[in-house]
Order: structure tokens, then sequence, then C-alpha cells
């Protein structure tokens, strides 16, 4: 074989090495979006069940108290607002709303609780009660695993070279769930 | 173990002094002098039989060189025996007395101290923190009650004892320690924390995990702690969940104040923390100046397995406390009820 013939197979190979890591890294680089796509989800699913929990707890723990503040059935009524749970496909945004406005339910029982003492002594409630706040720590707990995920995912959206994939296949930067600040001043969180 | 400990507990060191019976502090006080005592009298006899020996070694001159500078060396080897003799002799006394009671006086009436106790091996292999090989000794166990958490400690060395034997036939041994320190179990109020995990201080010495692979680690939002520790997990929910942000805090805390590499397990319901290089040091100090210093000292080296449930919060009852007590009051009023409506039964029936 000529050196020309020799050094041609040379620059193919190298070309087709090129090629070759240029698409397993775009392949590598897409499934990593992906992943955490199906993270964010699953994420963003694990918001939706514990808020359905807290929603249920606290609808049980509403209609307990109703029979000791029967006056205030309406307040509490108009805060907790959805009788039918939570809707499918809610955005991040909407969770949040809703988040707060169980925070919003949760803090009107609590006052509840304050005002009838008898209620401190009721096993059923406090059982409730002791549910109702694991329930809103498995909230915080998915709202961080969720944000903590979305920050990766809009990190690699912007950085270069992961940005060229991203934006060929027309990705988008993920929502935040964001806890009004009311909200982190109230939840107490301990291990 | 934690000198960095020193000044935020000096009221407790303290207060713990202050419930501690005048007469069992003053026998406390006692045995302290006593080892003092015997420590000085062993210092003594040692530097006299070797001065002795020393002196009647320049006879070995008379015959050469060689028999003198063996007598040195033997006079100075028997001074050095006796005096450890001794030391092991004051320290054994003192251990066998002394920090039992510290440990009672700290931790309460249940708590106990057992000099030649520790971990079993099995239980150090089935907690797969560290690597277990053919040198496993372990000593001083307490166990003890914080605000209704129980806990065990005790100090565990942990290593492999190799021997090679080269082309020429020499023999050598090596000797690789995977761990010498402490391992604590705390057992937290485990209703709620179900699953595994574990956090490892991101330090050589921590070593790396023996149940998860990189794959298991998580980050949290914390770029300090995320950069100081690796924290593994199969189920990251459940990470979050644990790991609170007052948790990172804590483990901030906890790494500036105790010295040594730490690991902490969750497993079971049950908190393991193993601190790697760091020791529990009941021995007798003859630097102390004072009884009473060698009793503080004592004192602060326990404080730091109650400090880990306060900072940690590992007492939380997630309101289980106040549904008991409910519980038991609804039960009582029930209980009530029954026997007056048997009473009032009984009554009718006699009246029939």
């Amino acid at each position: 074989m000529t050196t020309g013939g020799t050094i041609a197979i040379v620059i193919v190979a190298i070309v087709l090495l090129i090629l070759i890591s240029i698409i397993g890294w775009w392949i590598s680089t897409k499934n990593t979006f992906v992943r955490y796509q199906v993270s964010i989800d699953d994420a963003a699913s694990g918001i939706d069940v514990a808020l359905t929990k807290r929603f249920d707890l606290l609808n049980k723990m509403f209609d307990i108290t109703k029979g000791y503040a029967k006056h205030e059935k309406e307040t509490l009524s108009e805060v907790i607002g959805m009788r039918t749970g939570i809707p499918k496909g809610t955005t991040p945004k909407d969770l949040s709303e809703i988040s707060s406005k169980l925070d919003q339910a949760a803090r009107s029982i609590n006052l509840t609780v304050e005002r009838y003492p008898e209620l401190k002594a009721n096993t059923v409630f406090l059982e409730l009660q002791a549910s109702s706040r694991d329930a809103e720590e498995h909230l915080q707990a998915a709202r961080r695993m969720y944000n903590s995920n979305v920050k990766v995912y809009n990190q690699k959206l912007l950085v270069f070279p992961s940005s060229i994939v991203a934006n060929h296949y027309r990705y988008e930067k993920r929502d935040f769930f964001e806890a009004k600040v009311e909200e982190r001043k109230d939840v107490k969180m301990k291990f | 173990m934690a000198k960095d400990l020193k000044e935020p507990n000096d009221a407790k060191i303290n207060y713990i002094l202050s419930e501690i019976k005048p007469e069992d502090k003053e026998n406390l006080k006692n045995v302290a002098n006593e080892c003092k005592g015997i420590y000085d009298k062993t210092k003594k006899t040692a530097l006299t039989v070797s001065a002795i020996l020393f002196s009647l070694s320049f006879f070995g001159l008379f015959k050469d060189t060689t028999t003198f500078i063996i007598l040195i060396a033997i006079s100075i080897f028997v001074g050095i025996a006796i005096y450890g003799a001794g030391k092991t002799r004051a320290n054994s006394y003192f251990k066998s007395n002394v920090p039992g009671k510290i440990v009672k006086a700290v931790f309460g009436p249940n708590a106990s101290y057992r000099m030649k106790a520790g971990w079993t091996y099995n239980y150090i292999r089935s907690i797969k923190l560290f690597r277990t090989g053919n040198i496993y000794e372990t000593k001083d166990r307490i166990s003890g009650e914080v605000n209704g958490v129980d806990f065990t400690v005790a100090d565990v060395t942990s290593g492999q004892r190799t021997t090679h034997t080269d082309a020429k036939g020499h023999t050598y041994t090596t000797v690789t320690y995977y761990f010498q320190g402490i391992v604590a179990q705390y057992e937290f109020n485990s209703k709620r924390v179900k699953g595994s995990l574990e956090i490892r201080e991101n330090e050589v010495g921590a070593g790396s995990s023996l149940i998860y692979s990189r794959k298991d680690n998580i980050d949290f939002e914390d770029i300090v702690f995320n950069r100081d520790f690796n924290v593994y997990s199969k189920d990251k929910l459940q990470a979050f969940y644990i790991i609170t942000p007052q948790f990172i805090e804590a483990f901030k805390e906890i790494k500036r104040r105790i010295p040594g590499n730490l690991i902490f397990s969750i497993q079971d319901g049950r908190l393991i923390i193993a601190i790697n290089g760091a020791h529990n040091n009941f021995d007798y100090s003859a630097k102390a100046k004072s009884a009473e210093e060698m009793l503080e000292s004592l004192i602060r080296e326990l404080l730091p397995y109650k400090w880990f449930v306060d900072i940690l919060n590992l007492d939380e009852d997630f309101g289980q406390k106040a549904l008991a007590e409910a519980k038991a009051k609804e039960q009582s009023a029930k209980s009530r009820n029954d026997e007056e409506e048997k009473n009032i039964i009984d009554s009718i029936k006699e009246e029939f």
C-alpha cells in the first residue's frame, strides 16, 4: 500500500472515531435529559401523592372540628375549597397554590384546636394530626427532590455543549415548585 | 473524644457534678487520688530500681563495653516494665471504679459501663460500615438513655493481619487497620423512618460504602453539605424525607465539632454512628491536676452522646406521647364507665 493510501485510511479512521464519539455523546446526553425528565415527573407525582394524602387527612380533621366549631364551618370549608381532591395534570404552579391553601387550612384547624381543648384529648383527631404532620414532611421531601432534579435539568439545558442537544429536541425549562415565604416559616421539620 | 465541645458544655458539666451525691463525689475523688498514689509510687519505684541497676551497670565497664551496654539496656527495660505495670494497675483500678459511676451520673441510674465489653464481631459485620478482618478488638461499652432514646456505644478496632513469604523464604507480617474508633447505636423513633441510608464524610479516612455504589449517591440543595458528605440510598424520596434542611445543618455542625471521620447509617429504625479516629478516653490521666479535673474530663467524654440526640432531634416523638396519654385517659374513662355499668347491673340483680 502507498503512503498516500495509509494516510487516507488514518484520516478516515480518525473522522469515523470522531463521528462515533459525537454520536455516542449525543445519545448519552439525550438519555441524561430523558432520565431527568422521568425523575422530575416521578418527583411531581410524589408531590401529587403527598398533597392528596394531606388533603384527605385535613378533610377528616376538618370533619371532626366541625362538631366542635359549627360556626367556623363555612370559613374552613371555604379554605379547603376543593372537595373532589387534586385535579390530574395540575402544573407545579397550581400545585404550589393548592399546597398553600392546605397550609392555610391546617393553620385554621390548629387555631380551632387552641379554642377547643377537648380536641386535644380526642385520640382520632390526634392520630390524624400526627399523620397530617407526616404527610406535610413527605410533601416537603417530594418538593425538595423535585426542585433538586429541576435545578440540575435546567442547568444542563443552558450549559454548552448539552444545550445543543436540548435546543435540537426543543426541551424546555421546567418550573420550580415554589414554597411561599410564610409557609416556610410555619412548617417545622424535624428528624 | 470531642475537645471542641468544651466551652458550650461547661455549664452542663458543673450541673452533672452538682447532681452527684457529696459522699459519692468524695469516693470518686478518693479513688482518683488512690490511683495517683499508685501511679506516683510506681514511678518512684521504677526510677529507683532503674537508678540502682544503672549504677550497677558501671561495674560492667570493668569487663567490656558490650556487657556495660547490655546492663544499661536491662536497667532501662526493668524501669519501663515496673512503670508500665504500675500504670496498668492504676488504670485498671480507676476504670473499674470511676467511669461506671460517672456514666450513671450523666445518663441516669439505668445506664451502665463495662470496661471489657463492646460490640460483638457479628454485629459489626452485619452493619457493614467498614471492613472486618482477622483483627477485632472492642472495649468500653456504655449503654444508657437520653430523653427516652436508648443508645449503646463502644470502642472498636478492626483490621487484617497478613503474613507473606517472599522468594527468599523470609516471612513478613503486615497489619492493615480498617477502623479504629467509636461505634454508637441509637434506637430512635423508628415508626416513620423506613428503609436504609448511609452518610459518609467525604474524607479518605471515612472509606467507601460497602453497600452502595456511586449511582446511589444523592445530592441535596446545600453545596457545602454535598462537598463534605456523600449520602447513599436506594430510595431518593425517603432520603429527602430523612435529610431535612435542619438535619443538613446539624451534620455540618457535627463535622465542625467532632474529630474523626464520620459515618452515619440508618438501618431498620436504628441510627448507627461510626467515628473513625476517635476514642473514648476513660483511662486514668496522670496529667490531670486534680481529681475534680479528672471527673470533668470524663463527663466531657460522655456529653457528645447526649448532644447527638439533641442536635439530630432523635427524641422527637411525632405527637406519640400526647396520643398515648389521650388513649390512656380514654381507656381509664371506659373502664370507669364499665365498672359503673357493672355496679348498676349488680344492684338491679340484687333487687330481683
